[in-house]
């Protein structure tokens, strides 16, 4: 599928997704990667290029066709939660019902309970003016399942909540599209979110796809140097992959032209000759004793984490970020560092490097 | 061509066909006329001749000074009630600011009677003095000058008042830090980050006051001091030329090029200077040993300006007849009695209350119309119909009347009450535009577009959400619409014909055919209605303060 | 869609009003009292006119509406719609009028004689001589029967009864250097009374230009029309002042201090003429309404309103001179009517120069 959006420098291109039914697929990427664009032109606020858009069986976006968002039985929650302000809380919510003239009566049963499935019974006379942020996506979540919509689109829905509630909305969300099988498709830049909540995690860079997979393969096998760095924070070192004199590949750092100590290097088959590896932070074990593998690390600076602590050591001439539990490290300690796994992937060849930002063109190509 | 953004279906470009075809009938019909019989080879000598130059210069020198004056008093006004420590700022920014409400020829017949040659303060000095003769009169250029001075600082005071809030005080309190005193701060760094402001400030009163008619009419008329308006008005009323409407329409054109310069001229100046306000007010600059005395003389000025026009419309309105002194035995209320017993100053009402709802009315539709096409949606007809909408609110009003008449001859609705309908929609509907842009700008896209995945198309979610939303908005900028057209002059007074003359045509001819009590008692009614009106405004909510400086701030904004 | 449509009905609605309002100068009718009907000779066949008449005055407001409210006494059927301004402006809106597609009035009620000539010879009135026509004094009558005089309105000289200056008792002495700046006086460019004095003034032997041009020299205040006149010399600045003589009268009634002079050489004056236009789509209720004008109630009501009459049956004004008693300047209407552009041309190229 190709987007452009005119005026901006976002675009997607070459996107193929089937989201099943009862899914819930989390589209992540840094800011600018076309996700929002992604989500705009499933709900019909962008026309794309080229390419179709399909809902169930029907067509709503394709060369010679183009269904305007009302006319595409979605659902939609906003990041601002777009409630509108002059109408009470019950007219927000009962409107997409208005609009498909459902009877008043069978209106207003409708309305309490979307409600009181998002958690706010009996609040129909409410004011918007009067409502909590978290109350006002509540309303907006009601306003978007009150037609039980083919699917439900989220467009960094939970952003603008502050932490605590956002947890929160985000374990109650997550209840209420099981229960109702509901198919999602969730804008995040916010990657814990994103892992935590989806089946399906789509993530984006530069307008089309990196890696589409379940939260557990992205986190364990990321495909690319940015899938390493974008969810796993993973160092990235530049230098060469060669066979040593066992067979066995190993890396040597452009810094220092030496070998880095790396237990087991993952690569493509092909691969070879100038590259980058990535080390992800959960690869790198410190507390062992000193052994052929283990080299010296300095510790530079300490992180609190809820999982442990957050460590860059002095390592090799790198900086390596790294993740530690039990006792503290103590700034300026030296610890043995084992690199456990690192992934290998190769620099990309002049054929299908990616094109540099063509400031004439707003579409972006990978 | 693809449509790049689908908001733009079928029932946005009917709406935008209605607004364009809308506009092309209150902007673009009479500024057509207008050039098309200004542009007549038989003008030429007209337009050079004498009587047009020397009114051109009168023109350039009252609008130029008053203007200037305005300006400067508007800047001390802003810097004495925005930065000092004078005492009741509140309430003396509320004196000073109330010229505004009272309609300029109002103004004129409130003050000819206190300074014209028989007024009680020329009387008063002429007798303390020993002269038979009155010592001065304000007919003349120095009254009309002085007049349209008074009338404009409160917009300029506005203005001003506005850009000198936006000047971060990071900025001053460096100074401070850097050794320089508050007043030293002020001249140092306050003033000349305002100076674009200050001009743009000019621009705009010099421009409204050249196309002012009331003020030069009543002062300068009995003494056959003509102003480009006026001139054109004495053309059009008597029979002098034998082309005057070719030779008015003329004189427009010349008017329209200089407020379209002098609009792109203040647009570029105030795009110079954009500062982000970074909250919170300076801390007042404290007058120490002089705050009593500066307060004494600033609220002696204010009661002076504020009350004395009051004061003399009441006594005019009160004697039975012209050199009879007022006093418990003379006063006589017959004049408001008799004022609102002539058919014609009851049929004058009733006009001037239709139109000018009938005005707020379609201005408040289109008005929101053509602000929410502009704000919500993207075309390249956005921009002419925003100028098309906002240019006539610097264009003279004399010349959206000239261009009425040729435009409602040619249609033939001219004496019609149509064709000044018509001229008020033309002239107000920036009110409205001005007044619901900003609300519609800063509502999210994605309040509509919740209502397009609601179900909603394109047009049913711009109604429902979006009008719905700037209706309180578009309600305050119509409000302003009919307490700007009830009271109007300028246009009507070319344009009202037999049984279509508005109030302000009936005070207007009232005080030229000599009847000066029934013309103040009616302006005093005028007046107090028009206060009324504002406290009305005012107590929906914000004071009266926040509600006038909104009234200025969309009436003056481009 | 709804909306849209719901809003053009508003407008529809909102204008419809405004042109209902426009006919609002029609004064209600009052009933027929019965002392006086419609005089059965007005009315051949019968049938009383009724219907809509457009009257264009420059009576003051106040007068022309009682007169109407008389009017309608006897005609309770016809509606006026009033429209009043100075003669200028008058017959600058007919001028415009005729080239915007016809006079939209039907009777003229204005200054001055001349002015009528005018008209009378763009063939834009309609011969119409009442019955009542012989009983009127017979310089005001045209002879060819297009209009008739309804007051006699001689302009005089007014003071200030507070002035401490003597009296100047003639046109002449408006000249002398004690009256400098203390003049005040209509501009002929709007006041037909002005314009015609100022024909009639160069057209008598004693005054003449070599006296206008002293008058000008004088520096007198030229004001918009007679009413500004009067209230200023009421006021007493200036505290003298050349204006027509039953705004004086009215004034002093009211308990202004100002008083009138009828200089020695005789005073000018005007007749007020009414006429029909021959585009009127409404000729009998026009023609009823002209000769109510002369009628005896009408002439009554005009002195009553502090005219002079055009007949001598109905009295004269508390305070006025009688007619018999005046010394009266009688020009000859076609060649005044000929002179007076070239009148106003030398007085404003006096007064620029």
């Amino acid at each position: 599928m190709n987007v452009t959006y005119q005026g901006t420098s976002t675009g997607v291109h070459d996107v193929t997704l089937e989201v099943a039914d009862g899914e819930f697929l989390a589209l992540i990427g840094p800011s600018g990667a076309g996700k929002t664009t992604l989500l705009r032109a499933i709900a019909g606020f962008i026309r794309p290029q080229s390419g179709t858009i399909h809902i169930g069986d029907q067509l709503v976006s394709g060369p010679a066709t183009w269904l305007p968002p009302e006319r595409r039985r979605l659902g939609m929650v906003f990041q601002q939660h777009a409630i509108w302000p002059h109408w009470t809380v019950g007219q927000n919510v009962a409107y997409p019902l208005k609009l498909q003239k459902v009877p008043a009566a069978e209106r207003q049963g409708r309305v309490a309970d979307a409600l009181a499935t998002v958690g706010l019974p009996g609040a129909e006379e409410r004011r918007p003016a009067t409502l909590s942020s978290g109350q006002r996506q509540r309303v907006a979540l009601a306003r978007a399942l009150v037609t039980r919509p083919a699917a439900l689109l989220l467009d960094e829905a939970l952003s603008s909540l502050d932490e605590p509630l956002r947890h929160r909305l985000r374990m109650e969300l997550k209840e209420l599209v099981t229960d109702f099988g509901l198919t999602v498709m969730h804008v995040t830049h916010d990657r814990s979110e994103a892992l935590s909540l989806a089946d399906r995690i789509v993530t984006l860079n530069y307008g089309s796809v990196e890696q589409v997979g379940r939260p557990e393969e992205l986190v364990a096998n990321p495909t690319s140097e940015f899938m390493a760095t974008f969810l796993n924070d993973a160092t990235i070192v530049a230098g060469r992959l060669v066979e040593s004199a066992d067979g066995a590949p190993e890396f040597h750092t452009d810094f220092t032209g030496a070998r880095l100590p790396v237990e087991r290097i993952e690569h493509e088959q092909s691969a070879s000759g100038a590259g980058t590896l990535a080390i992800l932070p959960n690869d790198v074990r410190v507390d062992g004793a000193a052994s052929a593998t283990t080299s010296v690390g300095t510790v530079k600076s300490v992180l609190f984490d809820r999982a442990g602590y957050d460590v860059v050591l002095g390592y090799c001439g790198q900086d390596l970020r790294i993740e530690v539990s039990g006792r503290r490290p103590l700034v300026g300690e030296t610890l043995n560092v084992s690199v456990l796994r690192g992934l290998f992937f190769a620099a990309p060849t002049s054929a299908d490097s990616p094109a540099t930002a063509d400031p004439a063109r707003p579409r972006l190509r990978v | 061509m693809r449509s790049q953004v689908p908001g733009n279906g079928p029932g946005i470009v009917t709406l935008r066909a209605v607004v364009l075809g809308c506009l092309a009938v209150t902007f673009a019909l009479p500024m057509v006329a207008v050039v098309v019989l200004a542009l007549n080879p038989g003008v030429v000598s007209a337009l050079v001749g004498r009587d047009v130059l020397q009114a051109a210069i009168n023109s350039a020198v009252t609008a130029g000074v008053s203007g200037l004056l305005a300006t400067l008093i508007g800047a001390g006004l802003a810097v004495l009630l925005d930065r000092t420590d004078v005492r009741g700022r509140r309430h003396l920014r509320l004196l000073y600011f109330s010229p505004f409400l009272v309609p300029p020829f109002i103004g004129a017949i409130a003050w000819l009677s206190l300074l014209g040659p028989s007024g009680d303060i020329t009387q008063a000095v002429s007798g303390l003095v020993g002269s038979s003769e009155p010592v001065f009169s304000l007919y003349g250029p120095v009254g009309i000058t002085a007049l349209l001075t008074i009338h404009s600082y409160p917009a300029a005071y506005i203005i001003i008042s506005a850009s000198l809030r936006r000047v971060p005080t990071s900025l001053e309190e460096a100074a401070r830090l850097a050794g320089a005193g508050r007043l030293r701060t002020l001249r140092d760094v306050t003033l000349p980050l305002i100076r674009p402001a200050l001009i743009a400030t000019f621009t705009l009163t010099a421009v409204s006051n050249l196309s002012d008619f009331g003020i030069p009419a009543i002062l300068g008329l009995p003494v056959r001091y003509y102003t480009l308006s006026t001139l054109i008005y004495k053309y059009l009323v008597s029979s002098v030329l034998d082309n005057p409407l070719q030779v008015v329409a003329a004189i427009g054109l010349v008017l329209l090029l200089v407020a379209v310069i002098a609009v792109l001229v203040q647009r570029r100046l105030s795009r110079s200077v954009q500062f982000e306000a970074d909250g919170g007010a300076p801390p007042a600059i404290e007058l120490g040993r002089s705050r009593t005395p500066v307060s004494v003389v600033s609220w002696a000025v204010a009661a002076v300006i504020a009350l004395f026009p009051l004061i003399a419309l009441l006594n005019q309105s009160l004697i039975p007849a012209p050199g009879v002194p007022l006093t418990w035995q003379t006063m006589t209320f017959s004049n408001f009695t008799d004022a609102i017993a002539y058919p014609g100053a009851l049929n004058g009402i009733i006009n001037s209350v239709v139109l000018s709802i009938s005005a707020a009315l379609i201005c408040g539709i289109l008005g929101l119309a053509i602000g929410s096409l502009i704000t919500r949606t993207r075309s390249r007809t956005n921009v002419l119909m925003d100028l098309a909408s906002t240019l006539p609110q610097s264009i003279p009003g004399l010349v959206i009347g000239v261009g009425w008449i040729i435009a409602g001859i040619w249609v033939g609705l001219y004496n019609t009450s149509w064709v000044i309908l018509l001229a008020y929609v033309t002239a107000f509907v920036a009110f409205v535009v001005q007044s619901v842009r900003a609300p519609l700008a800063a509502a999210s896209d994605s309040m509509e577009e919740a209502a397009r995945i609601s179900g909603a198309s394109a047009v049913r979610a711009m109604i429902d959400i979006s009008w719905r939303s700037a209706l309180p908005a578009a309600a305050a900028g119509a409000l302003l619409v009919a307490l700007t057209a009830v009271r109007e002059l300028t246009i009507s007074v070319l344009l009202a014909a037999p049984g279509t003359r508005t109030l302000g045509v009936v005070i207007f001819d009232l005080q030229q055919s000599g009847d000066f009590s029934a013309a103040a008692s009616l302006s005093l009614l005028v007046v107090i209605v028009g206060l009324l009106g504002l406290g009305v405004v005012a107590s929906r909510g914000d004071g009266v303060d926040q509600s006038a400086q909104k009234a200025v701030r969309s009436y003056v904004n481009n | 869609m709804i909306d849209r449509r719901r809003l053009v009905l508003i407008i529809v609605s909102a204008v419809t009003a405004v042109s209902l309002a426009s006919c609002a100068t029609s004064l209600p009718s009052a009933q027929p009292s019965p002392a006086t009907g419609p005089p059965a000779s007005e009315a051949p066949g019968g049938e009383a006119p009724s219907g809509e008449i457009t009257l264009y005055t420059s009576e003051p407001e106040n007068k022309i509406t009682e007169v109407i409210q008389a009017f309608n006494e006897d005609y309770p059927d016809v509606t006026v719609n009033l429209y009043r301004a100075a003669t200028g402006e008058l017959t600058a809106r007919i001028a415009s009028e005729q080239e915007a597609g016809g006079v939209r009035a039907d009777v003229l009620l204005a200054a001055d004689a001349p002015t009528f000539e005018k008209f009378k010879v763009q063939n834009l009135l309609a011969k119409f001589v009442p019955q009542e026509a012989k009983n009127l004094l017979p310089s005001v009558v045209d002879p060819q029967g297009y209009y008739v005089g309804t007051r006699i309105i001689p302009t005089i000289i007014a003071y200030n009864t507070n002035m401490t200056v003597a009296r100047p008792t003639s046109w002449k002495d408006l000249t002398d250097p004690i009256y400098r700046g203390k003049i005040a006086m209509p501009n002929p460019d709007v006041s037909g009374a002005a314009a015609f004095n100022t024909a009639l003034w160069l057209d008598t032997p004693s005054l003449g230009e070599p006296w206008l041009k002293a008058l000008v020299a004088n520096d007198p205040s030229v004001l918009q029309s007679n009413g500004p006149v009067s209230q200023a010399i009421a006021e007493g600045q200036p505290p003298l002042g050349i204006v027509v003589d039953y705004l004086v009268r009215d004034l002093a009634a009211k308990g202004s201090p100002i008083g009138t002079i009828y200089p020695s050489e005789g005073v000018p004056y005007i007749s007020q003429p009414a006429a029909v236009f021959e585009s009127s789509a409404n000729k009998p209720a026009a023609e009823a309404f002209v000769s109510f004008l002369i009628s005896e109630k009408g002439q009554k009501l005009a002195v009553a309103q502090n005219y002079l009459p055009v007949r001598e049956d109905v009295g004269t004004p508390k305070g006025a001179v009688p007619l018999s008693e005046l010394t009266l300047l009688e020009p000859d209407i076609a060649s005044i009517a000929a002179k007076q552009d070239a009148a106003v041309k030398l007085f404003n190229s006096l007064l620029d120069g």
